[in-house]
């Protein structure tokens, strides 16, 4: 891969808590519009992986290179604002605020006025959110949600909440989606819409997307790339085809998941 | 003064104090129990700004606000990266930390019978006048990105530094936002009152704030200047035992989390909208309320 | 002064301190308990105290018990008192699954309640128990050994002692410990949480009455006396919260700080210099002795 066409380049990531090694030696290039997935048993630290890249945890060892710039070690919020967004396994939407308020949060680093012009009521502060509120609705209708922006977002049913995370994410504008089993908890109507959803964005979005997932359906249409972890080690790489055959992984699974998928 | 002018003054100088604790525990979630501790650092640099050093009015109360300023950003700085846990005790520490100061320095300011003879400088005017220009400014603050903000942090702290917030440095700047309002309440309070002491300013009156802005609704910017109001001016007007005042404070507390945690007020804003007399705009919704558009 | 008698004042601080260190770690064990179990720093902890000290007292004067039942009776007063308070204020805030913010805002009410029924019910001003054991002491080469400082540090050995074999040996014990590491798992292993949580309660409680009659009886007993479980709070924060050993000896170390610096310069500003001590050591060491550190999953 030519080298301005590196978007995010891992090397060596490894990260331990106590005694247990979540992550061991991970190694990863992503290009810019690809969509690789990162598979693998429950436990096998593919959350852990996400969390050390958008900053949660700090890694024992490693770099991380997003855009030729060494982010390694940097806080959560510079992440962010860099151009990596994620979603969570468990959904971490901001309950008590309204679905339009929790995508407007995205845009406060950007908003345009510190404290001091908020507290004298500046008049920028309300073209500015304006401005935010349109650019908001306009996130929440590229995933599809166009009415009720003015609930809680706790109290919307599961699928939407799921959607109103990926709106949050998108907002950021970033360059590099996370997405942590975005199709958990999700029936096969609502995955078979996930997929088109995820389909659409990274067509017409030209983002790169990191996916985890364990429903093999999503990866295996999804990903061009597939990571497979186990006990935090990569046991495998390849293309979806490749890794399928691939009896490494297919005994790592023992053969429960693929069976169910083919 | 006629006495219920006096409790009027008194209670809205309170309100004003405790709008620092609805910024910072209300909206953002920090349990802070010196918060109080600030009112007393406004009032003592005042007064003792104006009584031994013969500075101008107006003059010592920039100079206590900015002071307290100074302090709290020390304290925040170094102490709001760390767990809630430990932040309640530094807080707890830090009110103890003053009074023990002021206890000792007996012959700058009269030491732990407080210090009296403080002219009485602030007039109705100016109290209510501040306090209707405080609650403006903490409307504004509210209602701004910067309400979001709090309660983003204050619901999930990990999701909002992910979106771009630097939590961090929001906890920062609200703390000396809610310092800033407190010492100068305390500042107003010295000259009104006429003495300062040490008891006035320690944690039990910084959970009594809390307690006064969970009570009205610590979403609720009314309602924390409901709940103010009510706690200060009742027992005042009431004439209860101080005793039994702190005890009832408790009870409804109590009461409160276990019904209603949400508060009397819960997040209903008193709003031209919310009265029916204006029509919803979009991009006007408090942050967190619900609206009907 | 002379040499030795710098080192027979020393020593005879050290003394002092390590016998109020005994018991401010009853106070931090009992802290450290509830907070292992339910994440959460009870500050009513001192109104458990509090209460202890003020019915063994009430023991000692008016029912005219001697030494031992009125320990038994502030103890186990003090353990009621939690389970009291876990049953009005906590259960429904855990129940409801609660932001931290309530726990905080009603163990610190429950502190107050507690702190100003005792003031409501005997008044401010200070108290002192009736000597039970005198204030007989002994010299041992210059250096005086107060027997009820001996006493202090001899009952906390015994309580730490009865509470360490308790934990490991006893099922009510291990169940404490296994719902300190997880309490949802513990749950859905089919034991009964809510009486655990009670248990933990409880025995935090015994401490507390134990530690608040101890203390009632070597100094004086006044209202605010429940106050002190911050330097519990102080001292587990030390020790590394979550850590019980170490709350344990960060009280050691505290008190023994705390005498030193009240020799040094009186007991006027060391509430400053304490804070002080303690900014810097969260600056530096926030986890403590004991190194524990809480990362948030996501």
């Amino acid at each position: 891969m030519p080298e301005d066409q590196v978007l995010l380049e891992v090397k060596g990531l490894s990260k331990r808590f106590g005694g247990v090694v979540a992550v061991d030696d991970f190694n990863a290039k992503i290009g810019k519009s690809q969509l690789i997935g990162i598979i693998g048993p429950n436990g096998a630290g593919k959350t852990t992986i996400l969390n050390l890249l958008s900053g949660i945890y700090a890694c024992d060892s490693g770099e991380i290179r997003f855009n030729g710039r060494n982010i390694t070690g940097l806080p959560s919020f510079e992440i962010g604002r860099l151009g990596i967004a994620r979603t969570f396994q468990n959904i971490r939407l901001f309950e008590d605020m309204s679905v339009l308020d929790n995508i407007r949060s995205a845009y406060s680093w950007r908003a345009g006025y510190g404290l001091l012009k908020a507290m004298v009521g500046w008049k920028g502060v309300g073209s500015s959110e304006h401005r935010v509120v349109e650019q908001s609705r306009h996130w929440l209708e590229k995933v599809g949600l166009k009415e009720n922006l003015h609930e809680d977002a706790g109290s919307l049913p599961y699928g939407l909440q799921r959607r109103v995370e990926l709106a949050r994410a998108l907002a950021g504008e970033p360059q590099l989606l996370l997405l942590d089993e975005p199709a958990a908890g999700l029936n096969p109507a609502e995955v078979r819409g996930l997929i088109e959803l995820i389909r659409r964005l990274f067509n017409e979005l030209k983002l790169s997307i990191i996916l985890i997932e364990h429903r093999m359906e999503v990866v295996m249409e999804l990903c061009q790339w597939i990571h497979v972890q186990n006990f935090g080690v990569t046991i495998a790489q390849g293309t979806p085809e490749e890794i399928q055959k691939d009896p490494v992984v297919i005994n790592a699974y023992l053969g429960e998941e693929f069976e169910c998928s083919r | 003064m006629d006495y219920f002018l006096t409790v009027a003054v008194f209670t809205a100088i309170t309100t004003l104090g405790v709008l620092g604790t609805f910024v910072l525990t209300g909206l953002t979630g920090l349990f802070s129990l010196g918060q109080a501790a600030f009112m007393g650092m406004g009032s003592y640099i005042a007064a003792v700004a104006v009584v031994k050093y013969g500075v101008p009015f107006p003059l010592a109360v920039a100079m206590a606000v900015v002071i307290s300023l100074g302090v709290a950003y020390v304290i925040g700085y170094t102490t709001l990266k760390i767990r809630q846990d430990f932040f309640a005790l530094v807080t707890f520490g830090f009110g103890e930390a003053l009074r023990a100061i002021m206890d000792e320095s007996v012959k700058y300011t009269g030491g732990a019978m407080g210090f009296s003879g403080v002219p009485q400088l602030t007039t109705p005017w100016l109290a209510f006048g501040s306090l209707a220009a405080a609650v403006w400014l903490v409307r504004n603050v509210r209602n701004s990105k910067f309400g979001r903000d709090c309660l983003a942090i204050r619901t999930d702290e990990l999701a909002a530094q992910v979106i771009g917030i630097d939590a961090f440095g929001h906890k920062l700047k609200v703390f000396l936002l809610g310092a800033s309002l407190s010492s100068f309440a305390g500042a107003l309070m010295a000259f009104f009152t006429t003495y300062v002491e040490p008891a006035m300013f320690g944690w039990i009156q910084s959970a009594i704030w809390i307690i006064m802005v969970f009570f009205g609704g610590r979403d609720s910017l009314t309602g924390a200047i409901f709940g103010a109001a009510t706690l200060s001016a009742l027992p005042e007007i009431l004439r209860f035992a101080s005793q039994w005042r702190v005890l009832i404070y408790c009870l409804i507390i109590l009461m409160i989390i276990n019904f209603r945690p949400a508060g009397l007020f819960g997040r209903w804003e008193l709003s031209l909208e919310n009265i029916g007399l204006r029509r919803r705009r979009v991009g006007s919704e408090t942050p967190g309320g619900k609206s009907h558009a | 002064m002379g040499t030795s008698q710098f080192m027979s004042v020393a020593i005879q601080q050290m003394v002092n301190g390590i016998s109020l260190g005994a018991v401010y770690a009853l106070i931090a064990v009992g802290f450290a308990m509830v907070f292992n179990v339910l994440k959460f720093s009870n500050f009513s902890h001192g109104g458990v105290l509090g209460t202890g000290a003020y019915l063994g007292y009430l023991a000692a004067l008016y029912l005219r018990l001697s030494f031992l039942p009125v320990l038994l009776i502030g103890t186990f007063v003090g353990g009621l008192v939690a389970v009291g308070v876990e049953f009005v204020a906590f259960r429904s805030i855990r129940k409801k699954r609660g932001q931290l913010v309530y726990f905080f805002v009603t163990s610190v009410t429950m502190l107050m309640l507690l702190e100003q029924i005792l003031v409501i019910f005997f008044g401010a001003s200070f108290f002192t128990y009736p000597s039970m054991i005198g204030t007989t002491s002994f010299s041992i080469a210059g250096v005086n050994f107060s027997v009820l400082y001996l006493v202090m540090m001899g009952a906390s050995l015994l309580a730490f002692g009865s509470l360490a074999w308790a934990l490991k040996h006893t099922r009510i014990g291990i169940a404490i410990r296994a719902a300190s590491n997880d309490l949802t798992t513990t749950n859905l292993m089919g034991v009964n949480v809510d009486f655990i949580v009670m248990a933990t309660f409880f025995v935090s409680g015994l401490l507390g009455g134990l530690s608040g009659v101890l203390l009632g009886m070597a100094y004086t007993l006044y209202p605010q006396i429940g106050q002190l479980v911050v330097k519990g709070f102080i001292a587990c924060v030390l020790g590394g919260l979550g850590s019980i050993t170490g709350a344990a000896w960060g009280a050691l170390a505290l008190a023994l700080v705390e005498v030193t610096l009240i020799a040094i310069m009186g007991a006027g500003l060391s509430p400053a210099v304490i804070f002080a001590i303690m900014v810097a050591f969260l600056l530096v060491r926030p986890q403590g002795f004991a190194g524990i550190s809480f990362q948030e999953k996501a």
